[in-house]
């Protein structure tokens, strides 16, 4: 998983994603990488802070295909959904 | 010293250490043996017996072969020199005489004396070691020679022949003051080191074109990806590095083919990370096996490609290898972590066509469900069916929260506490499950939190309703939930440290030890006998109609099947059912402040 440190992430966060996560669902995390690079700087673009947090408890939510995940965002009033993932992040179940 | 012995190389390392010991040890004891013994006595004894009768014979005797005798005492270089100076001249004069006995002089007589007592001490010195042997010098140099041969295959790590003289390695190991563990450490590492030339050996044979065994032939490697179209030098340099130093070539060639002939057609550019943990790691039977298996419950190859870890077998580990592998977990060199999960995926398919479930209904919701721990799957698929929430909804979901819910390993016990803390809770959980994901332990600070918003800040301070795209859901107030930030929990200051206090929780004091029998024996059946105990039915005025899981005393809500199941659980014990033992139950690890106690002590009561 270093590709998340090359990303700016905390080796805390990667412990915690590790020991919160079911094991196969880390390696497929690991063999769909360019995707989930995608995601995280599209996330990263519209503003959502919470990242790290989802990492640790929404692993799965960074497999999903970039392209079904933007058009899933692009369902709603972008900046509002935003927000409301800031301040929780199981605002993601809205998608 | 256990903790020494990280891995593979450690052990490998280790063994090299002790042969390296054991080859100077043995070389030494041969030299000193070679310096203390002379092949030569016997020649030297004659001479002596020669010079002894008549030291006139000293002109029959080859001067150098006097000189090499000279050069064998034990004085200073100097003093050997002057030795020989002196004996040549006396040599001389012998040849020069004609007539009779040479007449020496009294210092030319010392230098004679000095050399033949030298020289039979030395004969004596040198015949000690002729007549008692300390070693047997051409067993011991056979043996160097068998010990620098394992020497030299360990360090050039070529996997090229096997080891396999276990008595001279036992000798060695007798003689290295190593501990059993360690020993049998190494013999583990000999067994994997042999296994992995066993597999080059075949490897070899049924490949022709590997010119030299050991030696990897890189274009017959590229040769074989090429063969079922991949392209290997675009795979990534870790990738190919990996494959060269890890992969077997005839499991390459057999895991492709299998590949193909199921019909999957990997991505080089988003797969390569799977195509190496297949190459290395598969097995064509596995994949054979495993597709279809899948194929027979509608899924595709592309779907199946999307959790491709469960086309490789997981391998257990035993407790007793050197390295305590987590179970899942085949390989950990290097951030390379591939992790098997064939054997869950199976155990998966049986357990949710036992519950009527559809594996592609499963597949849309949440993929990565059908490649869990079973035992977890397993586990909270029951759970979930006690507590009502729905599995078979169609939920057309990005990122099903249910399903989610589904990984992660929770216990009764925290959504019991989650269900008790605030009146919405539930309502919340049922669209938001995952967040069970988010709560690991019964002190999670969100409990303490939600409890104060309701208890003290009113019924809207910890939730609110949206409704969008026709869909109402409940959401987290972000000042409660604290999740702006992972390192700051600060709604109204509380903490681990005065999570108590500061929500003016109660800890009730009971008579009798009702938690250990509990902890002791608690499981999730909750026996039918218990809907007769007074008590389960005197508390049923309070059951809320709206939520058939919850009772409701006058705003202090408790979970039901918790009242059930702890109490069923105690009076399966023996425990007499009585106010004081039912009201533990009631209040079995709910937060709860010292009014309400009093409040809900007396509404329990069977008289009350």
């Amino acid at each position: 998983m270093d590709f998340l440190k090359e990303l700016n992430f905390p080796t805390e966060v990667i412990k915690k994603i590790k020991a919160y996560n079911d094991k196969s669902l880390i390696f497929n995390f690991i063999c769909s990488k360019k995707n989930v690079i995608k995601n995280i700087d599209y996330l990263r673009n519209i503003g959502v802070e919470v990242i790290e947090l989802l990492l640790i408890y929404r692993l799965e939510f960074f497999l999903i295909d970039n392209s079904m995940l933007i058009k899933s965002f692009e369902n709603f009033e972008i900046s509002t959904l935003v927000k409301l993932i800031n301040e929780d992040i199981n605002a993601v179940n809205l998608l | 010293m256990r903790n020494n012995w990280g891995d593979m190389m450690d052990v490998q390392n280790k063994f090299i250490e002790i042969l390296e010991a054991y080859i100077l040890k043995s070389e030494n004891e041969l030299k000193k043996y070679y310096h203390l013994c002379d092949q030569k006595i016997n020649e030297k004894v004659e001479i002596f017996n020669l010079l002894e009768d008549n030291f006139d014979n000293f002109v029959k005797i080859n001067f150098k072969d006097v000189k090499n005798i000279i050069y064998g005492f034990s004085f200073s270089d100097e003093r050997k020199e002057k030795m020989i100076t002196e004996l040549n001249k006396i040599r001389k004069k012998i040849q020069r005489n004609k007539s009779g006995v040479v007449k020496f002089k009294d210092v030319e007589n010392d230098v004679i004396n000095e050399f033949l007592t030298s020289l039979k001490k030395y004969i004596s010195n040198k015949n000690k070691y002729l007549i008692e042997p300390l070693i047997d010098e051409k067993i011991i140099e056979k043996k160097i020679k068998k010990y620098k041969k394992i020497h030299n295959l360990l360090v050039n790590n070529k996997k090229i022949n096997f080891i396999n003289d276990i008595d001279l390695l036992n000798e060695i190991f007798d003689n290295s003051g190593i501990s059993l563990y360690e020993r049998y450490a190494i013999y583990r590492f000999i067994f994997k080191y042999n296994k992995a030339v066993f597999d080059r050996k075949i490897c070899a044979l049924n490949l022709k074109e590997l010119e030299v065994l050991g030696k990897f032939d890189l274009n017959m490697l590229k040769g074989i990806f090429e063969k079922y179209n991949y392209d290997f030098d675009k795979l990534p340099g870790d990738i190919q590095e990996n494959i060269i130093n890890k992969a077997i070539v005839s499991n390459i060639e057999e895991v492709l083919c299998a590949l193909e002939k199921n019909g999957y057609r990997l991505n080089l550019e988003n797969d390569s990370y799977l195509l190496m943990s297949l190459v290395v790691y598969g097995d064509k039977s596995t994949i054979n096996y495993i597709s279809n298996l899948a194929f027979s419950k509608g899924l595709t190859c592309e779907q199946i490609l999307k959790i491709g870890g469960i086309l490789i077998n997981q391998k257990d580990v035993s407790q007793n290898s050197i390295n305590v592998y987590d179970r899942f977990y085949i390989d950990r060199d290097d951030d390379f972590s591939v992790v098997g999960s064939a054997l869950d995926f199976e155990k998966n398919i049986k357990e949710l066509s036992m519950w009527g479930i559809s594996v592609s209904h499963v597949y849309n919701c949440c993929k990565y469900v059908l490649a869990c721990s079973n035992d977890v799957l397993s586990h909270n698929l029951s759970l979930f069916q006690d507590y009502g929430f729905s599995l078979r909804k169609i939920d057309k979901k990005l990122c099903s929260a249910v399903w989610s819910a589904l990984m992660e390993y929770n216990t009764f016990e925290i959504i019991d506490r989650f269900i008790e803390v605030h009146p919405l809770s539930l309502q919340y959980l049922r669209s938001n499950l995952s967040v069970l994901r988010q709560v690991n332990s019964l002190e999670d600070l969100l409990f303490y939190k939600l409890y104060y918003s309701n208890k003290y800040c009113g019924f809207d301070e910890a939730f609110f309703n949206i409704i969008t795209n026709d869909d109402s859901q409940l959401q987290f107030q972000g000042k409660v939930s604290g999740l702006t930030s992972i390192y700051i929990d600060s709604y109204k200051d509380i903490t681990f440290a005065n999570r108590r206090d500061v929500t003016g929780t109660f800890v009730p004091i009971y008579s009798y030890d009702y938690n250990t029998v509990v902890k002791s024996r608690m499981n999730r059946k909750i026996s039918s006998k218990i809907f007769d105990n007074l008590y389960i039915q005197h508390i049923n005025r309070y059951s809320d109609y709206s939520e058939p899981l919850l009772y409701n005393f006058d705003g202090i809500i408790i979970s039901k099947l918790k009242v059930l199941r702890v109490f069923d659980t105690l009076l399966d014990a023996g425990i007499n059912s009585c106010d004081e033992s039912f009201l533990f139950a009631v209040l079995y690890n709910t937060i709860i402040n010292k009014e309400d106690y009093e409040k809900i002590k007396n509404m329990i009561k069977l008289n009350g």
